[in-house]
């Protein structure tokens, strides 16, 4: 087992967080996390999205549970939809990736829900996060802050 | 009286009337997807009267908001993509329109009056640009005019403590005299929204 139970693992930044343009890639075995994101929050915002891309690369299943971050009250897992033109969000309690499978949260779709904010949000700085898989894993990771309006239309693949 | 023919035929006829009368409804009604029930058509005066207050304190009512074209936008401070999102690029059309926006006045209303109080209102809405106006009142007035706006919202009660606001995502047109004039949908491109927005603030400019 690669992927050690109760294990903290904690990816060290390869270059410095200041001057860092782009988001970077997390990995850890059996876990690949690329792109994390989030936007820079209008001020006294209380909430806060952070959209990531998670990759099983190991041969046992994978369900990530939530996570944390010292920016806020606590971190949810969210769906969004906009069926008939309605923002519905609904709590998920945890998502299955199966080994190989990649699932995306991304804009206008599921996303980690920041709650009860701390402070504000801004643009081009790296916001520590914490994800936390069932079993007591954890990914230590750095959602890169885009500006407040950055939305599905600007993000490809990095 | 009433042959079994003739109630076949009446059937028929009314059934016929129906069809007809669902297709014209569809024709005129803009069968916009952004409207779960029922959708507003082209005209349909959305501006009813109302007494809110914005984000400085001051009353304002429907006759703050009619005189001019009127963008107006429903949310919640609380939400963390849809309407940041939707302020964020509101302020940037806004600067795209440079003089001519101030040919339309910009609205953002609460449909968490609750925790959107004038105050929490005026702290996050200086993030955008100071000429969206940010509306809120008792639950009972914002109540009353998403209706008449014909916006759909609910209160979602959240496991473990909090809640959430489902609600219509789209931006309302509404032209001088208050009647509907289009919409603008999440993440529409710039040079569309752009385009509607110029258009809207034509339309309510004065007759030469
Ligand atoms: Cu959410």
């Amino acid at each position: 087992m690669k992927f050690g139970f109760g294990l903290v693992l904690t990816l060290v930044a390869l270059i410095g967080a200041s001057g860092v343009l782009f988001a970077r890639d997390y990995s850890a075995p059996g876990v690949k996390v690329a792109n994390p994101w989030t936007r820079a929050t209008p001020a006294g915002a209380t909430t806060a999205v952070a959209y990531l891309k998670i990759t099983n690369t190991g041969s046992t299943p994978l369900r990530l549970v939530g996570g944390s971050t010292p920016v806020a009250q606590r971190v949810e897992i969210h769906s969004m939809s906009m069926e008939g033109g309605v923002m519905r969000m609904r709590p998920v309690p945890g998502l299955d990736i199966a080994p190989g499978a990649t699932v995306e949260l991304k804009a206008g779709g599921l996303h980690l829900m920041l709650i009860g904010l701390n402070r504000q949000l801004t643009q081009q700085e790296q916001v520590p996060l914490t994800l936390i898989f069932a079993g007591g894993r954890q990914l230590a990771i750095e959602l890169h802050v885009e500006g407040m309006g950055g939305g599905m239309g600007s993000h490809g693949e990095p | 009286m009433t042959t079994p023919m003739r109630t076949v035929r009446i059937i028929a006829l009314t059934a016929v009337s129906v069809l007809i009368a669902l297709a014209l409804v569809a024709r005129l009604g803009v069968w916009d997807a952004m409207f779960p029930s029922p959708p507003p058509s082209y005209g349909a005066v959305m501006v009813k009267p109302f007494t809110l207050v914005d984000q400085r304190g001051q009353k304002v009512t429907e006759h703050d908001m009619l005189g001019r074209p009127a963008v107006v936008f429903f949310g919640f401070t609380y939400c963390p993509e849809v309407c940041p999102t939707t302020l964020a690029d509101i302020t940037s059309w806004i600067g795209e329109l440079g003089p001519e926006a101030n040919r339309l006045g910009f609205y953002f209303v609460t449909v968490d009056p609750g925790r959107d109080t004038p105050e929490e209102l005026n702290k996050y809405l200086s993030s955008f640009d100071p000429r969206i106006r940010g509306l809120t009142g008792t639950a009972a007035d914002i109540d009353a005019v998403a209706k008449a706006f014909g916006i759909y919202y609910k209160r979602i009660e959240i496991e473990g403590g909090g809640y959430t606001m489902d609600h219509t995502s789209s931006i309302l047109l509404l032209d001088a005299s208050g009647r509907f004039a289009g919409t603008i949908t999440y993440q529409e491109a710039k040079d569309v929204a752009v385009a509607k927005l110029k258009r809207l603030a034509e339309q309510g400019a004065p007759a030469a």
